[in-house]
């Protein structure tokens, strides 16, 4: 995939993932890497990079006698979410356009780029 | 690969990043590690199952600088930036390079060195002949077995040896001098070459 459109969809995810409730790394890698394929430790610089904007606050809570890192969606976060939702309309007609195209070249009974091509050609 | 060999590589990778950074990063994957065993994983299949600690660490040393330049777009911070991404990228070719680079200072400095060491020798052993020779003539003198002239004669041979190791040992101060001075000049220029490469990028 488009690294930068990867990049994107991440971030996305991750914010879902957070939105949620209270998550921790080990979680939200395992609920977004098969989905996205990519590595289990492809995460962490995603949720670095969202702590540092501001989308996510962090805490420490005792699990299992060590300290786990939690993050907490805050304002800021689901003001970004918000605005990829929007954007993810548009890449959704965008997508069904292509997908479309791909399935059924003979859609809606119009002839189709070649037979037009021919038809000139005659 | 267990999970202290995992941590220790990467913070070993880790080490141009700012410490806070670096502390964090290796939290993160202790914490990563710790939770995977807990559900149930081995420790070798979770390490397995990351990419390698040097991967791993190029992507954070990344988005360190990116981060960074987004802060403060200078143009400093904007092409440290870029050097970060065209660094890994041309990894395969600067790396070589660097090598080769290496290679070639060690080479001219051991050059360098072998030089001096010979001058010193040769003069060395200059010095030995002269006072081996002043000090058998003085010594024939003093016994008598030598006439006059011939003692004389031999005795000046000796000073003049003297004479000519001490100018010769200044000879070789002006040299090494000369030869360190030369030595690094190379390294100023092959550093300024390589500067100048990275200001290009």
């Amino acid at each position: 995939m488009d690294p930068q459109l990867k990049k994107g969809l991440l971030d996305a995810c991750v914010l879902t993932v957070v939105e949620q409730g209270d998550t921790y790394g080990y979680l939200v890698t395992q609920k977004t890497v098969d989905l996205l394929h990519v590595s289990e430790s492809a995460l962490y610089p995603v949720l670095r990079r969202l702590e540092q904007q501001g989308c996510f606050e962090t805490y420490n809570a005792e699990y299992g006698g060590r300290l786990r890192k939690y993050y907490r969606m805050t304002p800021v976060g689901e003001e970004r979410l918000a605005k990829t939702r929007e954007e993810m309309k548009d890449l959704y007609a965008i997508i069904e356009f292509i997908m479309k195209t791909e399935q059924k070249p003979d859609a809606d009974g119009e002839k189709s780029a070649k037979e037009l091509t021919e038809g000139e050609g005659k | 690969m267990t999970k202290d060999a995992f941590l220790t590589e990467l913070g070993n990778a880790l080490l141009m990043v700012p410490e806070s950074e670096r502390a964090e990063a290796l939290h993160y994957y202790r914490e990563y590690i710790e939770d995977a065993v807990d559900a149930g994983r081995s420790e070798e299949e979770v390490v397995a199952s990351l990419e390698a600690p040097g991967v791993v660490a190029s992507r954070i040393r990344t988005e360190a600088t990116l981060a960074r330049a987004a802060d403060r777009p200078t143009p400093r911070n904007t092409s440290r930036a870029l050097a970060a991404v065209f660094g890994i990228l041309s990894l395969p070719i600067t790396l070589p390079l660097a090598i080769c680079i290496i290679a070639l200072a060690i080479c001219v400095a051991a050059v360098a060195f072998a030089v001096i060491v010979a001058v010193a020798v040769s003069i060395a052993a200059i010095v030995a002949a002269a006072i081996v020779v002043g000090a058998r003539s003085v010594y024939l003198l003093i016994i008598g077995a030598m006439t006059g002239s011939a003692a004389v004669f031999t005795l000046g041979l000796g000073l003049i040896g003297t004479a000519l190791a001490i100018f010769a040992v200044i000879l070789l101060c002006y040299v090494a001098v000369g030869v360190c001075r030369g030595v690094g000049h190379f390294f100023r220029w092959v550093g300024g070459k390589v500067s100048k490469g990275r200001a290009a990028k």
